[in-house]
């Protein structure tokens, strides 16, 4: 199929819009991490724009040696990891059942999710509630609040009911069990779906803090995204004097981008093993005749 | 059969009584202490280890993470033996009458706490009864804030001595901004309470709250308010002072001082080393000064110095082992366990100098007590803790010299808050919405976006919304505590 001219300027002019957004998203990130590898006078100068001027690997140094990191980063993986497997579990089984028309008391549940996505319990009420269950100071408290999502729920209940009714009459016809048709059927052709939750869900589990910031009190427990709100915190009071001798090698831009950078990168590093499945999860030639 | 029933009965009473001394003892408690931290790898901190050891308890330290868990915690009737508390967390754990009164158990289980403070009880005492153990600055009568200049560049245009008057430091700055158009010739972040200290010096504009003729008064009754606004204002106005002194962060300021494009910074030592080293780097030929006091009519300088009782040790109401936890800070703050919870072991990490201070020995020091004085915070001791503190000042040259010449720059003019030892204000509960506002408009004042006048309607405004209350809640202590 040939463009005219006209749509040719339109497709070139989405283009560029399109990079241009992706930029904005992308040049304050580089500059970041630009920063956390730079000396002390290029950073404090403002020399410092999308590549590390004067290369200084001691902020990252600082932040793997001399503060508890690796233990919060090794909770985070536990919390993501064990978080975004139950909540995808889940979030298939009710959205799958939520898909079908069929589901007696369908819409009553649907409801109910809706008012969780709308009212919150607040504060107070989770907290009581974690603490009755005695879960505080564990990595639970992290963990079971979030594994529903009426959010995600809908998200991936929605791509259920696209998958024509046509494949799973076929199914069933061949006799087929309602967990066969689910693993079997719609799970595979979901694929896009199911891995846009596991990107939502673990990103959320990976970035949450405030949880963290309610129910923890153990330094040990403690998952990175809280360390890193702390250390920002910190780096900002009189009171937090650091290391006065390391003064000339970190400065606190560099100890805050280092961080920001340590704990931004496990949770990119996920994002290219699910694009194959942004491409292929796509229905093609799955009804025939 | 009645024996038989009284002998159970007393062998069980026995039994029972034993037991539950038996659970009583120090290895089976463990105390719960909230303590704040921040990133540390605590329980691989040697001062971890120490605690245990010297309290005779095991104490599972934990943190807190802000107000709104520390609220949380509180009101849930979680059973915490101990907490650290900042002065806003303790106004507001008084105020819900969440502090557990320690007077008796103090004075039977903490005789070393009580001489482990000498002066800064008042602070934490109230009608007469004791909330909690008063952890003072851990650099009394400093200077915190003055002007650090280039003095390289200085020298350039003729400046070795520098000006004691408000003319000749404004005359300075012109001289400055004449000679060197592309930079600024003074850089500050934004003001707390308008106040920069070298200038407001020279009128006795001190702080939020002052001693006038015996009166605390607070800064809208200062009767050099205006003369001192209107100094800084002009200043502002004449872009002698950063034009972006209201919004620009600390940091941000400090990056600009660094990168040579401010010839004077007003900051504070705590942190002044980064910059330094950072524009000694761009430029090796740099030297810096800091610049003195203003000077009044009558020669004298006027600086309120850091004192006070800036944290607090406490023990929540809901608190099972009060007694327990009062014995273990006893032992911790009795001078040679304190000592190694703070320095560590006698010449592994440090070593006593002839004066009596302290030096560290590296890189034992650095690696095993990052952060031991966090076992220790909300009891500092006070008149050891500054001196055990200054071991952190000797490891960086810049540091350790602004300290003391920032300190030296006040002369004998030097004045302790007269409210530093003050309990938590209770009469309002706006206190510190009041003191947000006074800064708030003084800044606009400052940048001209507020006529001067608005002055005399934030005096008016202030009395009238709570400042009477707490001014004659100060004055009703002072008198009271202090002045006899």
């Amino acid at each position: 199929m040939k463009l005219s001219r006209g749509e040719k300027i339109y497709v070139a002019l989405l283009h560029v819009i399109m990079i241009l957004a992706g930029l904005i998203c992308l040049l304050p990130v580089l500059n970041v991490f630009a920063r956390s590898l730079s000396s002390v006078p290029a950073v404090a100068g403002g020399k410092v724009w999308f590549w590390p001027v004067e290369f200084n690997p001691e902020g990252w140094k600082y932040v793997l040696q001399r503060t508890s990191f690796l233990n919060s980063m090794g909770n985070s993986v536990i919390i993501t990891l064990l978080g975004t497997v139950l909540s995808v579990f889940v979030t298939i089984l009710t959205a799958y059942s939520l898909s079908r028309p069929y589901l007696k008391g369908r819409k009553v549940v649907i409801y109910l999710y809706v008012f969780m996505m709308i009212f919150n319990a607040g504060i107070l009420p989770n907290y009581f509630q974690i603490k009755g269950y005695g879960l505080l100071n564990t990595r639970w408290a992290l963990i079971l609040p979030m594994v529903v999502s009426p959010y995600n729920t809908f998200v991936l209940k929605s791509n259920f009911e696209s998958v024509p009714d046509s494949l799973e009459e076929a199914a069933r016809i061949d006799g087929a069990s309602f967990t066969r048709i689910l693993s079997s059927v719609i799970i595979p052709v979901s694929k896009a779906g199911i891995a846009t939750i596991v990107i939502f869900t673990a990103v959320s589990y990976w970035n949450r803090y405030f949880d963290a910031l309610m129910y923890i009190t153990k330094q040990r427990l403690k998952p990175a995204a809280l360390l890193l709100y702390e250390f920002i915190k910190l780096s900002t009071m009189e009171e937090g004097m650091g290391e006065p001798e390391l003064a000339a090698l970190v400065s606190p831009d560099i100890k805050n981008a280092s961080i920001v950078v340590l704990t931004v990168i496990p949770i990119l590093a996920i994002y290219p093993f699910m694009q194959r499945y942004f491409v292929k999860g796509v229905m093609v030639g799955s009804v025939k005749g | 059969m009645k024996k038989l029933l009284a002998m159970l009965l007393v062998l069980s009473l026995t039994l029972g009584l034993g037991l539950g001394i038996v659970s009583a003892s120090a290895e089976d408690i463990t105390l719960k202490f909230l303590i704040s931290a921040g990133f540390y790898d605590l329980e691989n901190d040697l001062g971890w280890k120490v605690c245990q050891r010297v309290s005779g308890y095991k104490i599972d330290y934990e943190v807190i993470n802000g107000t709104e868990q520390l609220m949380l915690i509180i009101t849930s009737g979680q059973e915490y033996d101990y907490t650290y508390l900042n002065s806003k967390n303790y106004s507001l754990m008084m105020s819900e009458g969440a502090l557990m009164d320690i007077t008796d158990l103090l004075n039977e289980y903490g005789q070393d706490i009580l001489a482990a403070f000498p002066t800064t009880w008042p602070a934490v005492t109230t009608d007469g009864r004791i909330y909690a153990i008063p952890s003072p600055a851990a650099q009394p009568d400093s200077l915190t804030y003055s002007m650090i200049a280039r003095k390289d560049l200085l020298d350039k245009i003729g400046y070795t001595e520098y000006p004691t008057t408000v003319e000749g430091f404004v005359k300075m700055l012109e001289d400055i901004k004449a000679a060197y158009p592309d930079m600024v010739p003074l850089t500050a972040s934004r003001l707390d309470a308008g106040v920069l200290s070298n200038v407001a010096s020279a009128f006795n504009v001190q702080g939020m709250y002052q001693l006038v003729d015996g009166k605390v008064i607070n800064i809208v009754d200062n009767p050099n308010l205006k003369a001192y606004v209107e100094v800084i204002r002009d200043l502002y106005a004449r872009k002698l002072l950063d034009a972006e002194m209201p919004a620009i962060t600390t940091n941000d300021m400090r990056s600009k001082w660094a990168a040579s494009q401010a010839v004077i910074s007003y900051q504070s030592w705590n942190g002044c080393e980064t910059c330094i080293a950072a524009l000694r780097q761009l430029s090796p030929d740099m030297e810096y000064v800091v610049l003195p006091l203003l000077q009044d009519e009558g020669g004298k300088v006027h600086a309120q110095v850091k004192y006070g009782v800036t944290a607090y040790g406490a023990i929540p109401v809901t608190s099972k082992h009060a007694k327990e936890a009062i014995q273990a800070i006893n032992s911790m703050i009795q001078i040679d366990n304190f000592t190694e919870i703070v320095l560590g072991e006698k010449d592994v990490h440090y070593t006593v100098n002839e004066d009596g201070t302290f030096s560290p020995i590296q890189p034992a020091f650095n690696n095993d007590k990052v952060a031991s004085n966090v076992f220790v915070s909300g009891f500092y001791r006070e008149v050891e803790y500054p001196k055990m503190w200054e071991v952190r000042l000797a490891k960086n040259a810049d540091l350790q010299s602004t300290f003391y010449a920032m300190r030296d720059s006040l002369l004998d003019g030097g004045e302790r808050s007269p409210v530093a030892l003050a309990p938590a204000v209770t009469v309002v509960d706006n206190k510190a919405a009041l003191e947000n506002r006074i800064t708030d408009t003084l800044i606009a004042v400052i940048c001209g976006t507020s006529d001067i006048s608005e002055l005399d309607t934030l005096r008016e405004y202030w009395h009238k919304n709570g400042g009477e209350e707490i001014i004659k809640f100060y004055n009703t202590w002072y008198a009271e505590s202090v002045a006899k």
